[in-house]
């Protein structure tokens, strides 16, 4: 080897930075791509561990060997020091399992209790609304995907603790305090305690959530829930992971588990272009909700908005609402609505026994209120709901 | 000589596939991936890392045996790529992802890594492959002169895809009729290197290729896949881009570039766009709708029986395909123009009562330009007093994000400081209105005194008392500190951006520290000569995309000239690589530091000179031949840097072709990506400059420092400092 073929000092540390430098890059590079093909988020680092002001223990999880396991919601994470739920709002210390989503709601608002939608339940009341960042699924046409797929931490949030809640709600002359927005199973233990202090004022409770929620917290929040509407995005195991990031079971367990409770229950299905408007899903849909006895529940079909990363399908064509309104009226649902078409005769109330306009609706205003005692003024029947 | 002459008609056919295919790639890669800058930026910095990537493999050539089978061979592999691309590009997207869902940044890093990687990695060592075969250790020059052909390739590409095919044949045909050329050239090559067998089968091949490619509608099959469950109507590729319209149960999509515009039948988004904004005006007799009057917005408009709407979108087919398949109102004061908006404003004589910008929000610079200070001024020169605008971002109504927050800031403030009251009402989108006049938020009141029907825009659904609520709550999230949007300093697109990459967690400042970094460390590596290729590339590639921008800022949207900028740009690296002047006959180092010190001044003294163009009152050809001129200016500069650089590195020749031509590469590459989606936005067009100034005198403060050691001495001796 001659001598011009030697590397210089200069060039040796030169390449040598040069290497490392590039190694570094190139591993935290992967670790920030890390979820390249992934669309049901591994858990985030919490790389503090810290609780923050907006904690309190949860009281559903057990210590395993493998970490603290959460009961809430079927995710069932397990987690150790450091690591985040799915949702974003629980994390452990100590082998003691906290939500940081207690008293620091990101979202407030005061909303007609037809936008839920609950026709059945309370109509023209007003609903003191409420929701913290989180959610344990991650719909891919998520509306409020700014504060569902985010954490407590990082969201605007106001503090505002249970009691205040209610204080507020009563402040604002609401009948009813509803969590929605983003996913109340993600702020469980929030929801619950201030569900507890409004039923003993005499507000009503309205949970407005996907569904994806364990047996047990579930029955113990139905004691002070009086009304739902469960979101039911599809009647398909695959398209629940697709879309969804979730399973169709649990939701089916839940909409049981709330009748079997005495809540007041109504039904969203979003149909989405390509995704959920297969007619045959829809119809074996129906077909399942009458057959495990909601055939007087309303079911609301809802027409689809390109959203968050689903901007690339068209809107839901009206003809397709009204098919599946057809066939779940065919099927033996007696109170069939659509959503998000200004103008539709569907958004009124009709008997169906004499078919006739009961509720005639227009947007969140009741024009026609032909009920009699939650009966039917033209032929005495009864209709489902919670009227007064 | 025939060796020679088979060599320039095998990199010519190079840099006419490469071109070709890069400009069929990328419209392909936004239309199926919903593109905006940063998706064009990754796309383009893929391209570019991949193709230096291979031509730093290109170095291993002479060590080929069989060079000129092998090179056949490789040509002949090449040729099928383009078409296989976007074939594997239509079918990777629905087969890997969520049908109908937005890509993040990362999995459009790797998909387009995967996807491009081929060709790319080919084109790049196949360049270096006839370089060298071209080149001898006694005549230098072959080598930028091998530059200098292959740009007359990508030049000659451009100016019959972007002014032939693209208006003629769909994407697919196109790229066959492109692979045609191009094999035609190959067989050129075979056949002027002395290889006429080669060339025959190469004939062959050729017609069996062509063949098979034709066979299947590859273009029919693609729809069924981007366009499921729907029937295509029309499908046309214009030079804006890509227009389909579907049917689906007897609703109609428009989609532009893979972007959903509208469907029929949407009577919120309709009224939304129209209402809020006509009711402010007590009698509103003139209107200026910029787009989105297609879907049914117009009917909306004529129910305040205005006595003209001026009707302005850039796309002409759009506006045929909508005559033909939507009922289009017909009313004598429709006025339908196509054109750029502000060019047309510019131009508009008469005054307006209501402006109605029905545009998506500011995701790119082209459609940013609508949001700025300086578009703001321009309109409300031509609108009578109290006239009203309307235009929307995406919504906000139940919650504010930091990054939402900046983006409805910076367009308030912008509007606020042309105009005296600015209200915003957060429905299904964010209206901002703006006026000198009173702005009322009461809308389902004024929509019932003034008794126009309507199916949404009433107090059926929308409660005055919660829409003020949901309003005031927008407006408590207004931060004085955020910065005004001007075209020259788009910080309303880097808002937006940042807003979109919220979508997938992603923080583009990571992304900005990662291209530092990297940068860094590809400058340190390389000799002085060729990190100055580096910094002349990336100052070309970010001086070209400026020169676009201005373009379309002063004179408004005209895709031909933005296409001709390109092939000037082309056309100048040609020239300038190619030049044999007598005072070059030898470069040397104070050449290589002359012409850096040249970028350096030209890039520093452009945004003034842009800034001070504008600001007169120019006929739009006068502009568009001074754009055309500098751009010229620049990539021969550029184009010469690589000559004198091929000059100065010539004792190492297989290393001196590979780094220069690898790190003019990275240096476009990085130009591409950092100045559209960071210098621009943040810095400003000025700012930018001097940034670019900064990064040439930096590069010749160390080529001068380290002369010593990098040039060579007369007697041919020396150590250097290559990689």
């Amino acid at each position: 080897m001659g001598k011009s073929d030697k590397i210089t000092k200069r060039n040796f540390l030169r390449q040598s930075l040069a290497g490392v430098g590039t190694a570094i890059i190139a591993l935290k590079s992967s670790h920030l791509f890390a979820k390249t093909f992934s669309f049901m988020e591994t858990a985030p680092v919490n790389p503090d561990g810290g609780l923050g002001k907006y904690h309190k223990e949860s009281p559903y999880y057990v210590v395993t060997p493998k970490g603290v396991k959460c009961q809430i919601c079927p995710n069932n994470c397990i987690l150790r020091e450091g690591l985040d739920s799915i949702c974003r709002t629980h994390v452990v210390k100590d082998d003691k399992l906290y939500t940081i989503a207690y008293g620091n709601p990101c979202s407030i608002h005061i909303d007609p209790i037809e936008k839920k939608p609950l026709f059945h339940f309370l109509p023209a009341a007003t609903s003191f609304s409420i929701a913290t960042a989180g959610c344990n699924l991650a719909c891919l046409n998520c509306q409020n995907w700014e504060i569902s797929q985010q954490s407590p931490r990082n969201s605007q949030n106001i503090e505002l603790f249970p009691s205040e809640v209610v204080a507020e709600a009563v402040k604002n002359a609401c009948k009813t305090i509803a969590y929605t927005y983003s996913e109340p199973t993600a702020f469980y233990e929030y929801m619950f305690d201030t569900a507890r202090l409004a039923k003993a004022r005499g507000i009503k409770n309205l949970l407005i959530s996907n569904g994806y929620i364990n047996e047990k917290p579930l029955r113990n929040l139905a004691k002070y829930m009086d009304a739902a509407n469960i979101n039911l995005k599809s009647f398909s195991e695959d398209i629940y992971a697709k879309l969804n990031g979730g399973s169709l079971q649990p939701i089916l367990n839940t909409l049981k588990i709330l009748k079997e409770e005495g809540v007041w229950l109504e039904i969203t299905n979003l149909i989405v272009p390509t995704w959920t408007d297969k007619m045959e899903m829809i119809t074996e849909m129906c077909g399942w909700l009458v057959k495990n006895g909601f055939a007087e529940n309303p079911l609301h079909f809802s027409r689809f908005f390109p959203l968050y990363k689903l901007t690339s399908l068209p809107y839901t064509p009206e003809p397709t609402l009204l098919k599946a309104h057809s066939i779940a009226l065919k099927a033996g649902i007696k109170y069939v609505y659509i959503g998000n078409v200004p103008g539709t005769p569907y958004e009124n109330t009709y008997c169906p026994s004499c078919k006739k306009n009961i509720i005639e609706r227009r947007g969140f205003t009741i024009l026609t209120n032909n009920l009699k005692s939650g009966n039917c003024k033209f032929c005495g029947t009864k209709i489902a709901g919670v009227w007064n | 000589m025939k060796h020679k002459v088979a060599i320039r008609f095998a990199l010519f056919a190079l840099g006419f596939l490469s071109v070709s295919t890069q400009v069929y790639l990328i419209r392909e890669l936004m239309l199926v991936f919903n593109g905006n800058e940063l998706v064009f930026g990754v796309s383009l910095a893929n391209w570019l890392f991949l193709t230096a990537l291979g031509a730093w493999l290109g170095r291993f050539s002479t060590r080929v045996r069989g060079k000129f089978s092998f090179i056949v061979f490789l040509l002949l592999l090449l040729s099928v790529l383009p078409v296989l691309m976007i074939i594997k590009l239509d079918f990777f997207r629905f087969l890997v992802f969520p049908y109908g869902s937005m890509i993040g940044l990362r999995e459009l890093f790797y998909a387009t890594l995967v996807i491009q990687l081929p060709f790319c990695l080919i084109n790049g060592y196949l360049f270096i492959a006839l370089s060298l075969l071209g080149s001898d250790d006694n005549d230098w020059t072959n080598v930028p002169e091998a530059y200098s052909v292959e740009s007359f390739g990508s030049l000659t590409a451009g100016l019959i895809v972007n002014f032939i095919f693209l208006w003629l044949v769909n994407s697919f045909l196109g790229l066959i009729l492109v692979t045609v050329v191009f094999l035609a050239l190959v067989t050129l090559y075979a056949w002027f290197g002395g290889r006429r067998i080669s060339s025959i089968i190469t004939l062959v091949v050729v017609m069996v290729i062509v063949t098979g490619l034709s066979l299947p509608d590859f273009q029919s099959i693609a729809e069924r896949l981007l366009y499921k469950d729907q029937r295509v109507l029309a499908d046309e590729g214009t030079p804006y881009g890509q227009v389909v319209i579907t049917e689906n149960e007897g609703q109609l999509n428009y989609y532009e570039n893979g972007f959903l515009l509208f469907s029929t039948g949407n009577l919120i988004r309709d009224e939304e766009n129209v209402h809020f904004a006509m009711i402010q005006n007590p009698h509103p007799e003139k209107i200026l709708m910029v787009s989105g009057g297609l879907s049914g917005a117009m009917e909306e408009v004529l129910k305040y029986q205005p006595k003209s709407i001026d009707y302005v979108e850039l796309n002409p087919s759009l506006v045929n395909l909508s005559h033909k398949f939507t009922n289009q109102p017909e009313s004598n004061v429709i006025h339908t123009h196509v054109a750029d908006a502000r060019k047309y404003i510019r131009e508009a004589d008469g005054f307006y009562d209501v402006v109605l910008v029905n545009l998506p929000e500011p995701s790119t610079i082209q459609l940013n330009r609508f949001y700025t200070i300086e578009f703001l001024r321009e309109l409300k020169s031509k609108m009578n007093p109290g006239a009203v605008i309307s235009l929307s971002l995406p919504t906000t109504s139940d919650y504010v994000s930091e990054q939402a927050g900046k983006l409805n800031s910076s367009i308030y403030l912008t509007l606020k400081k042309v105009f005296s009251n600015v209200i915003v009402i957060p429905v299904d989108k964010n209206y901002f209105l703006a006026s000198d006049s009173f702005l009322s938020i009461d809308i389902p009141d004024m929509i019932k005194t003034k008794n126009i029907p309507t199916a949404f825009v009433n107090s059926y659904y929308i409660d005055t008392s919660q829409l003020k609520e949901r309003s005031s709550y927008i407006m408590k999230n207004i931060s004085a500190d955020i910065d005004v949007n001007h075209d020259f300093r788009p910080v309303a697109f880097f808002y937006q951006l940042n807003y979109w990459l919220s979508y997938f967690g992603d923080n583009p400042w990571i992304i900005g520290i990662v291209l530092v970094l990297l940068g860094v460390i590809i400058i340190i590596t390389l000799n002085p000569v060729s990190a100055g290729l580096f910094t002349g590339g990336f100052t070309g590639a970010s001086t070209e995309v400026i020169l676009v921008l201005a373009l379309q800022i002063i004179s408004g949207y005209v895709f031909q000239m933005v296409g001709i900028v390109i092939m000037i740009f082309m056309l100048g690296l040609a020239a300038g690589a190619g030049v044999r002047q007598r005072s070059f006959r030898i470069p040397q180092i104070k050449h290589y530091l002359a012409l850096q010190l040249t970028l350096s001044c030209f890039s520093f003294l452009l945004p003034f000179f842009l800034l001070w163009i504008s600001s007169l009152n120019l006929p739009g050809w006068i502009i568009q031949v001074n754009l055309a001129g500098l751009t010229f200016c620049i990539s021969f500069i550029t184009g010469m840097e690589y000559r004198v650089a091929s000059c100065l590195t010539r004792h190492d020749r297989v290393k001196g072709i590979t780094t220069n031509y690898a790190a003019e590469l990275f240096g476009s590459a990085f130009g591409a990506l950092v100045v559209t989606v960071f210098l621009i936005p943040l810095l400003g067009f000025i700012n930018t400059g001097i940034f670019l100034a900064i990064l040439n005198l930096t590069s010749i403060a160390v080529l001068f420092i380290r002369r010593k050691k990098t040039v060579p001495l007369h007697n041919g001796s020396g150590k250097f400092l290559l990689l």
